[in-house]
């Protein structure tokens, strides 16, 4: 069917499938991850994809405060997705919105499949996403950021998390959307993946699509998650073979 | 053991094949990494684990000694702050339970006359997971620093029992060996090791007869 | 609802006993695994609002107002008018339910109202417009959860679909700057109805329209809001689990099929369908 485009003046993916920014429909946006930046927290991570910036920082396990959270048989997992008041062209009040309230939701719900809770009872293990850097994507470059930075607090975990927004574009499916595709574009589906288990953690979809757009953005995303996860393994593999950091066995 | 390094979810093994330990479990049948680290697999025993990259975790476990501050005293159970090992405090404190089985080989009626709130103590995590049960039976746990209940000032092991240096009250406690704060009126070194070395032994055989 | 909760702990006994049933492919109240709960639905409840409705999914019950109000338009779309969606869980719902600032289910309930009613763009904002840049139709629907016997995110966002198909804003007359308003009506340019459907994940079954029970015990629910064409406007999952990328296709294909049925309902109770 056909779908009005309200992008204005210039479309935002060219006839031979070119976008605005130069990439290619299936194409991602430049990725940078850095593991374990910072020293006073278990565990951190921090994240480039395109102009996105994020640092996360994981604390815990640690006795749950207030006492009344803790869980006799596991640990709770705690998110903060915040957004920083210099993150984006108009300041953003530092006060929680219902956004960051709802994304902090879904993202601790894209993680607690993976992280191993049972392991640790009574405890909190406390996951905090700051966005430096706003340019769409941020609650999927948060997620693959905050599997980095548990993976390397140590926390037992079935499977990494990674996650990456399709979206739709003059009527195709792309990869990856920045924010001038994100605002002006027909559709916007963040997914989460656990790589290994191929099971999705996070899915949201503004937007229209159909159901062979559904299941095209699908087996992206899996293609993206894929992309990302090996980028993740290499940050790790980094971090640990070149600071000859302490092993201690388990 | 190979060099790659394996990050979470990574398949390791099979179930036919090897019993996973340490940071291996198993999903439908295949064994998958849950740390990053390097595998171990043992092909006698068929064991495979993993042995962890990087950062310990900061949590208590099993066998290892803490330090602890007691944060309440009843006659049946002691609680405590865990608030490190020797060596590296945790970030937040950890809560350690003591019964009052578990502070002495000697038997005890009421727990709160052996420690007090504030009392600084080294002790012995017996279990895995939170809430934590610690033991103090062993000769260097502990107090090894307490205040007294009458004033709060300082309380000075006389080799025979504490003193505080303010009030001059003479108290009880579950002593460490190693306590922090020595009168200069202690008893003479060599007694002192000798009564040590008697408590060592007999608390050894108490051990030992309740094992049979 | 975050202190020591009895009724999470005693879940997996009750997951069991709920698993043995649904292996028979049957519910604890009787239906089929993908059979949605009676839907009942009147409208035009109060006569000081612009629109209203209440929707009734077996004992799940949740009602929707409309106000409509001349403002300005967002700055970065001077033509367009506002949508605004806002959502309560009333105390009447459920014992569980406090009165006080909304808790993160509760945003993201009402958000998915929102997004669903929104991103579908079956509601013809332009055609909001009064003066280009300077005032705008903004129309305010506000969602009450009144009786929570499980799939209030469904209930709350026909609800609110409802009550947007059947409000009247006034007609007006624009000279120069002045705007006046008529006495004559006319209907929410809305040309598609999109409608919600939750699917719940219990065991390894997956349950259309679960029931408070049935929730209580899900690992995951997904809500799909697809329109007449078979296009899906929104998704949220929720919940601590994860799917599989079948079974979202799965969810898409219940949801778009009992979507269908409602919306026949919707048409037959209201007596109107989107221009």
């Amino acid at each position: 069917m056909v779908e009005a485009v309200d992008s204005g003046s210039k479309p935002l993916l060219s006839p031979d499938g070119i976008r605005t920014d130069g990439r290619k429909i299936d194409e991602m946006r430049k990725v940078k991850m850095e593991v374990g930046l910072l020293k006073n927290c278990s565990g951190s991570a921090y994240i480039e994809q395109g102009k996105t910036k994020i640092i996360v920082a994981v604390h815990g396990p640690r006795e749950a405060h207030p006492k009344h959270l803790a869980q006799p048989g596991r640990a709770i997992l705690r998110t903060r997705y915040h957004m920083a008041p210099f993150s984006t062209s108009d300041r953003k009040s530092p006060a929680p919105s219902r956004r960051e309230i709802e994304i902090t939701k879904v993202i601790r719900e894209a993680l607690e499949p993976a992280v191993m809770l049972d392991e640790f009872p009574k405890t909190s293990i406390d996951v905090f996403i700051e966005v430096l850097q706003a340019d769409a994507g941020t609650r999927s470059a948060g997620i693959t950021a905050a599997a980095l930075a548990l993976a390397e607090a140590g926390i037992p975990m079935r499977d990494m998390v990674a996650a990456v927004a399709v979206g739709k574009l003059e009527g195709r499916v792309v990869m990856d959307l920045n924010e001038e595709e994100d605002e002006h574009g027909q559709a916007d589906m963040p997914v989460a993946m656990m790589p290994n288990v191929n099971r999705i953690t996070l899915l949201q979809l503004n937007g229209r699509l159909t159901r062979a757009e559904l299941e095209e953005g699908l087996s992206m995303a899996r293609r993206g998650v894929d992309q990302l996860y090996e980028m993740q393994k290499q940050a790790l593999r980094e971090k640990y073979t070149s600071s000859e950091s302490a092993q201690e066995e388990d | 053991m190979s060099d790659a390094i394996v990050v979470p979810g990574e398949e390791v093994g099979v179930a036919e094949q090897y019993v996973p330990e340490g940071l291996v479990y198993e999903l439908n049948g295949i064994l998958r990494s849950s740390g990053v680290g390097r595998v171990l697999k043992d092909d006698v025993k068929h064991i495979i684990k993993i042995q962890r990259q990087g950062k310990k975790l900061q949590v208590p476990s099993k066998g290892e000694r803490v330090y602890a501050v007691i944060t309440d005293a009843k006659p049946k159970m002691v609680t405590a702050d865990i608030v490190g090992k020797p060596a590296k405090s945790y970030g937040s404190p950890f809560v350690g339970l003591i019964p009052v089985s578990m502070i002495s080989s000697q038997r005890i009626d009421a727990a709160d006359n052996y420690f007090v709130p504030s009392d600084i103590i080294l002790a012995e995590v017996v279990n895995e997971r939170s809430p934590f049960i610690l033991s103090t039976k062993a000769d260097e746990c502990g107090v090894v620093f307490g205040r007294c209940r009458s004033c709060g000032d300082v309380l000075e092991s006389t080799g025979r029992g504490l003193v505080c240096r303010n009030c001059g009250l003479r108290d009880e406690r579950k002593l460490s060996s190693n306590y922090l704060i020595r009168s200069s009126q202690e008893a003479p070194q060599s007694e002192r090791r000798d009564v040590k070395r008697q408590d060592h032994r007999h608390g050894d055989y108490r051990k030992k007869y309740r094992r049979q | 609802m975050d202190s020591v909760n009895s009724i999470s702990e005693a879940a997996p006994l009750r997951l069991r006993d709920l698993n043995a049933v649904l292996a028979t492919g049957v519910r604890e109240d009787g239906r089929k695994l993908d059979e949605y709960r009676n839907i009942d639905i009147k409208t035009n409840l109060y006569e000081k609002a612009n629109g209203s409705a209440m929707v009734r999914i077996g004992n799940t019950v949740a009602v929707a107002g409309i106000k409509i109000a001349r403002g300005a338009p967002f700055p970065d779309t001077p033509n367009d008018g506002v949508l605004t969606v806002s959502l309560e869980l009333l105390p009447h719902a459920s014992p569980d339910f406090e009165p006080g600032p909304p808790d993160e289910g509760a945003i993201e309930m009402s958000r998915v109202v929102d997004r669903g009613l929104r991103e579908s763009k079956s509601i013809k904002y332009d055609e909001l417009c009064i003066i280009p840049g300077k005032s705008v139709w903004i129309i305010y629907v506000d969602v009450y959860a009144l009786d929570h016997d499980g799939n209030l995110q469904d209930a709350a966002g026909l609800a609110a679909l409802a009550a947007v198909l059947t409000a009247k804003l006034p007609e007006v007359k624009v000279e120069g700057d002045t705007v006046t308003e008529l006495e004559t009506k006319r209907p929410i340019p809305i040309v598609e109805t999109p409608v919600p459907v939750t699917v719940a994940k219990v065991g390894d079954h997956l349950l259309v329209d679960p029931s408070a029970a049935e929730e209580e015990v899900s690992s995951v629910r997904v809500t799909m809001t697809t329109i007449e064409s078979g296009v899906v406007a929104s998704i949220q999952k929720s919940g601590s689990d994860s799917i599989t990328m079948e079974e979202a296709l799965k969810i898409y294909d219940l949801a778009f099929a009992r979507a269908k049925e409602i919306r026949g309902k919707l048409t037959a109770a209201l007596g109107v369908s989107p221009a």
